[in-house]
């Protein structure tokens, strides 16, 4: 038996810190559900098992849920679909749109009742409500005697993860307990794999298939499971299909000349078009890399699909006579010391620091003529 | 004209001389343009006549002399020509020749025209105009020269353009009142913060749609649970219809035939209470009927047991009346009792009242017999009455006036005699018969002649002798008669003898009146001591007849207290023998009445049971004569009732049956009915509202609610992200900006300074120390003063015209004397100072004394004699030189 693992495609969902890219970040998590089917196709999946929001929301457009459903019906791998709880079934949900009648492709499983599928048993675990502390793998019967693989499809939190309030919690030996092979997961957006007490892998969680947000750890994954038999041990392989890097980089400027380096590096990425880059810096800002900044923002927003650059921690740097001295003697020079006196202030005072850093900056990009 | 001093200049005429021309001349020749065309430069032009105005100055600079000649208006030219070698070199012509003139007097040559202030250059402060010492705002060339030679270097020419695009960068955010723009200049931020208040108004309803489409989510979920409910429900009571429906099948035979057994035993039952009632009428009548033989015979017996009784109470009636007679009787003696005690009350008072009637006649008797010997005596004693008395002593007083006014002479006689006897005066002042008591001396006088009689012994005669005239002697005589007249009735003149007469007289009729009061108040409530008598005598018949009544009396008076408790206890004892016996009396009065009320009650029954028992015998008759006999009756009774138990127990066998169904059937199955119609309502109902939200949540679904949101969500997170930069921007500029202007103030602020202290020492010599200092605007103009009487600085509109001027004065003086440090500078007052008092004129003189060494002044008025306190100045006479041309 092998299959496709997947799972938290999250389809619709909003990304608000991404200022224009969010419409492509939707796309793409759509083209990447593609590209999710054409492995499936290459790597010669029975099937595919989808455990949980497919959509961000039940309210999502009914364009998007037609769009999927258009998508989906073209696989001709079978697509074996619970719902999570971003989509629970619920009246008036995604899965009554009958753009899913015609999509013959797709099994939506919306019973606690086990399914054949190729090569063994599925026991899915559908989700009917947004939140509940009721563990949706506890209908699963044990052992039934049968010689075929079982395999268990459920959205939840396994136990021990950090949370404030558990949300659908599955047992860490759910799989061993009910006598599954496999326990498909879904709900956390980052790949892991659980190990039973022999230390064989029967449960794992796949991550979304395209990461959500910047410091996601570990998503754009699906996994390819293949089981030989009925109590064989399953061979997960991790295949990375995430179209888009989200990524973060914070530093804290101690001397002159990372300003340049860092130029260079974001000059230097590939498929920047395709990067959503989140730079924040901190300490000692030094008069002659004021022109840098500007390079960096041009090539963060020419390039990049998206790019944020936050100085709000940038102080000029004390030790860096050039703020002054470089401005014209008189009242300039005066208003210069005034500003630069601002900036090494205590952080909350007012003035604000950051904002006379700004102001120090324009002053001095005024006198040494670096056009914004 | 000229030359002009290097020091002070007084260039006076009358008006309309030509002082405000010169003026004119001089400023259009060293600080205007030749080609200048101005309406007061039209006014330069000679009346009537087509001439060009046209002027030539020279002065000298840098150690050099120069000659400008400029012609105005037609044919203009300007002419700049420098002294070289004792002659003018030409130098620069026209346009050159105008702005190297403007270099060297203004610093800062302008192409523009001297119409208005801003274009002097530094003649704002070294030239007024005609009568006009203020000035508003110095141009920034002037500031800026003032601060060079003030030796400090605010900004640099670098500095100005830094400054100026900080200025424009701030206003591209900024209104000059430091508010963000608003309108088509406003800055990105401003749309961008109204695009936000749009997203959040779209996100409020996305929000809003988004809720109320979880919101149907949940609705149309516990609505098709309700629905399940329901559902569940009907077929609950469908099951339980059927049940119910076989039951009553069963119920409903059961029903029938209790209602067929129930009609026989109300038949049977019928009959056998229509026998038992014959039974029971039969045996009534029968009783009754030996009822009342028995009572009737009862009743005769005792009918003349009843008439011996009524006879017996008849008698005891009798004698209790006779008894009570007898009692009532016994009234009489209580009545003469009663007439007793009222004699002896009666007795009892006149005794007492004829004793104390005796004691006060006999009282008033010896009363009455006092007062007549009083009258009597009284009636006897003749005494002057006061009136008579009265005149009696003033007649005497008259006669002893006349004598003494001269009249006849008084003879004194003293009258010692030995022995007791009597004397008669017959003549003397005072007449009659006296006693004399051996030793006491008898004075007698006499007007003039005493006449004495002392019986037995002697008659002495004296003579004296008389000296009145004739009319004294007249009222003496007329005195004497008149007291011989009114002393005639009592026998005396003597004044003692009547005075005590007088006296008896008074006291006499005093005892008359206190005996008549005594008496009178011992006959009080009588007329008179007759009527007292006549009340004794009718009190003594009084007495006298009870006496006569009761002679026991005269010997014991009667007890009246002991007669009181006589009457008293008789009074008691007849009260309770009458009670008694009346008691007694309607005791037997009413058993009298009993006994006659009994036995013709008696009587009375006797009949009606008669008549009673007639009418029973015949019922009885009647009864056997239509219903058989009673035994043949009691047979066929006991029939009936064995047939009517039977019955009974029958119905009794399916009545428990029907029990043991419980409630009716046919009741539960309409209930059934009723719950499941129920039912099926409420499904319907909660289908309905089910298909109705499930339309609703479709609709919304097809909105797309939660990607509306997302959309909104991203936008307004787009926004905001722009807005804070923009802000950070805007802030940023606001702050520089702002650092910018303080910096610059605080800057401009120390170069005030020494222009405010010399400006104030100056204002001090002129005006004293009231207006104490001077403060200046950023522009070097007088903005405010700060008094000494002042807390905070007061406005120049807070001070008088003089002082005003004065002030401005002190300013002009103190920024030319700066900017002449380097160059003596040319400063022109034309009719300036007309509000200034002589006073502080003469001091004005004394410091434009002093600003002379160091400027040169030229000073235009009409006034020439207030500046004559200037010996040292250069005085110009414009009209003798006009003359004199």
């Amino acid at each position: 038996m092998r299959f496709l693992h997947t799972a938290d495609w999250q389809l619709g969902m909003k990304a608000v810190h991404v200022g224009d890219a969010a419409e492509t970040v939707r796309e793409t998590r759509l083209k990447t559900v593609e590209k999710l089917l054409k492995v499936a196709k290459d790597k010669k999946a029975d099937f595919i098992l989808v455990a949980g929001d497919v959509f961000e929301d039940n309210a999502v457009s009914r364009l998007l849920v037609q769009r999927v459903a258009d998508i989906l019906s073209k696989s001709k791998i079978p697509l074996y679909i619970i719902p999570g709880n971003h989509d629970p079934l619920v009246p008036g949900s995604v899965w009554e749109h009958p753009a899913w009648e015609k999509c013959k492709s797709v099994r939506l499983l919306t019973e606690d009742a086990p399914v054949e599928v190729p090569g063994g048993i599925l026991y899915p675990c559908p989700i009917k409500e947004k939140f509940s502390k009721e563990n949706p793998t506890a209908w699963i019967p044990r052992e039934t005697g049968e010689d075929k693989i079982r395999i268990g499809l459920a959205h939840g939190t396994v136990e021990g993860i950090q949370q404030d309030e558990v949300a659908f919690p599955i047992p860490k030996d759910a799989a061993s307990k009910f006598g599954l092979d496999y326990l498909a997961l879904g709900h956390w957006h980052s790949t892991a794999i659980y190990e039973d007490k022999e230390g064989v892998p029967r449960m794992a969680y796949s991550g979304t298939h395209e990461t959500t947000k910047f410091g996601e750890r570990d998503s754009g994954n699906v996994l390819l499971v293949e089981i030989a038999e009925k109590g064989a041990t399953p061979v997960i392989t991790q295949v990375r299909i995430s179209e888009l890097f989200w990524r973060t980089v914070e530093y804290e400027i101690k001397t002159p000349g990372y300003l340049p380096e860092l130029r260079g590096r974001i000059e230097d990425f590939d498929y920047s078009e395709r990067i959503l880059l989140n730079v924040k810096l901190s300490g000692l800002f030094y008069a002659e890399e004021v022109a840098e900044i500007k390079r960096i923002e041009e090539i963060l927003s020419s390039r990049f699909l998206y790019g944020r650059l936050d100085l709000s921690d940038l102080i000029p740097a004390p030790e860096d006579k050039n703020w002054i001295e470089s401005l014209p003697a008189g009242i300039i020079r005066e208003t210069g010391e005034r500003l630069k006196g601002i900036c090494e202030s205590r952080k909350g005072s007012q003035p604000s620091p950051d904002i006379a850093a700004r102001a120090l900056m324009e002053l001095y990009m005024l006198v040494m003529g670096i056009s914004k | 004209m000229g030359p002009f001093s290097e020091t002070l200049n007084i260039l006076h005429a009358p008006n309309a001389t030509g002082k405000s021309t010169l003026f004119e001349a001089l400023r259009r020749a060293l600080l205007d343009s030749h080609r200048v065309k101005s309406k007061e430069l039209e006014a330069v032009r000679p009346w009537g006549r087509v001439l060009s105005p046209s002027v030539t100055v020279e002065f000298t600079h840098g150690g050099e002399t120069y000659r400008i000649t400029k012609q105005f208006l037609d044919k203009p030219m300007a002419l700049l020509e420098r002294k070289e070698k004792g002659r003018f070199v030409r130098l620069f012509e026209g346009h050159a020749a105008d702005e190297e003139v403007q270099r060297i007097f203004t610093k800062n040559p302008s192409a523009k025209g001297l119409t208005r202030f801003q274009n002097w250059g530094l003649a704002q402060i070294l030239w007024a105009p005609q009568g006009d010492l203020s000035y508003t705002q110095l141009t920034g060339d002037v500031i800026e020269d003032i601060q060079s030679f003030l030796d400090v270097q605010v900004t640099s020419g670098s500095d100005e353009g830094i400054e100026k695009r900080i200025e424009e960068l701030y206003h591209r955010y900024f209104t000059p009142g430091g508010k963000l723009k608003s309108g088509k200049d406003a800055p990105k931020l401003v749309s961008l913060i109204q695009q936000l208040e749009g997203a959040e108004e779209r996100y409020k309803k996305a929000v809003e749609e988004q809720a109320q489409y979880e919101d149907l989510i949940k609705k149309v979920e516990e609505l098709r649970a309700k629905r399940s409910q329901y559902k569940q429900n009907a077929e609950e009571a469908n099951k339980a219809l059927e049940t119910a429906r076989l039951k009553v099948e069963g119920y409903k035979k059961l029903v029938s035939e209790k209602m067929q057994r129930k009609a026989k035993l109300e038949a049977l039952d019928a009959k056998y209470l229509e026998m038992r009632q014959r039974i029971d009428t039969f045996e009534s009548v029968k009783t009754e009927l030996m009822e009342v033989r028995e009572t009737l015979s009862k009743y005769e017996e005792d009918l003349p047991l009843r008439e011996k009784e009524l006879k017996d109470r008849q008698q005891k009636l009798e004698a209790a009346k006779e008894k009570l007679e007898k009692v009532r009787d016994r009234r009489e003696e209580i009545s003469k009792l009663h007439e007793k005690l009222g004699n002896v009350q009666r007795f009892l008072r006149n005794y007492e009242k004829l004793r104390e009637l005796s004691s006060k006649v006999k009282m008033a008797r010896k009363i009455q017999g006092n007062l007549e010997g009083l009258k009597k005596k009284i009636s006897t004693l003749v005494a002057p009455d006061a009136h008579v008395l009265k005149e009696l002593y003033k007649t005497r007083r008259e006669y002893q006036n006349a004598l003494s006014y001269g009249g006849p002479s008084v003879t004194v006689l003293d009258f010692i005699p030995e022995l007791e006897g009597a004397i008669e005066i017959k003549r003397g002042t005072r007449t009659g018969e006296f006693r004399v008591i051996p030793g006491e001396t008898i004075t007698i006088k006499g007007i003039p002649d005493i006449e004495v009689y002392y019986k037995g012994v002697a008659r002495i005669k004296i003579s004296g002798l008389s000296l009145s005239t004739r009319d004294n002697e007249k009222k003496l005589r007329e005195a004497e008669k008149k007291i011989q007249k009114l002393t005639k009735p009592f026998g005396t003149d003597d004044m003692e003898v009547l005075e005590k007469r007088r006296e008896a007289f008074e006291r006499i009729s005093r005892e008359i009146f206190e005996t008549e009061t005594k008496l009178k108040s011992l006959l009080e409530g009588f007329s008179s001591l007759g009527a007292m008598e006549k009340e004794l005598l009718k009190a003594k018949k009084t007495t006298e007849s009870l006496l006569k009544r009761y002679p026991e009396w005269s010997k014991n008076p009667p007890n009246v207290e002991a007669l009181k408790m006589e009457v008293a206890n008789f009074n008691r004892l007849f009260s309770e023998e009458l009670g008694e016996a009346e008691a007694e009396w309607e005791l037997a009065q009413t058993a009298f009445s009993a006994a006659k009320s009994a036995l013709a009650g008696l009587a009375s029954k006797i009949e009606e049971l008669n008549k009673r028992r007639k009418n029973l015998e015949v019922k009885y008759s009647e009864m056997v004569e239509t219903w058989g006999s009673f035994d043949n009756m009691m047979k066929t009774f006991k029939k009936l009732a064995l047939s009517l138990e039977t019955a009974r127990s029958s119905l009794e066998e399916i009545e428990e049956r029907l029990v043991s169904y419980g409630e009716d059937p046919t009741q539960i199955i309409a209930k059934l009915e009723d719950q499941l119609r129920l039912a099926d309502e409420l499904s319907q109902k909660a289908l309905e509202e089910e298909k109705n939200m499930e339309g609703m949540m479709a609709q919304l679904a097809s909105m797309g609610t939660y990607t509306q949101l997302a959309a909104i969500e991203e936008e307004k997170a787009k926004h905001e992200e722009e807005i804070r930069q923009e802000q950070i921007q805007v802030d940023a500029v606001s702050l520089l900006y702002e650092t910018l202007v303080q910096v610059r103030s605080e800057t401009l602020s120390g170069l005030v300074g020494p222009v405010e202290r010399i400006a104030t020492k100056t204002l001090h010599r002129i005006a004293g120390g009231k207006l104490n200092q001077v403060k200046l605007g950023e522009s070097f103009e007088p903005s405010h003063i700060h008094p000494e009487v002042s807390e905070t600085p007061v406005t120049l509109d807070n001070v008088s015209g003089g002082e005003r001027e004065q002030i401005y004065l002190a300013t002009r003086l103190a920024l030319a004397e700066i900017i002449a440090k380097k160059e003596r500078q040319l400063v022109v007052l034309d009719d300036v100072l007309t509000f200034t008092d002589a006073g502080r004129f003469a001091r004005i003189l004394s410091v434009l004394e002093e600003a002379a060494q160091k400027l040169q002044l030229l000073v235009l008025t009409c006034h020439p004699e207030r500046y004559q306190g200037l010996s040292e100045a250069q005085f110009i006479d414009l009209e003798a030189i006009r003359f004199s041309a």
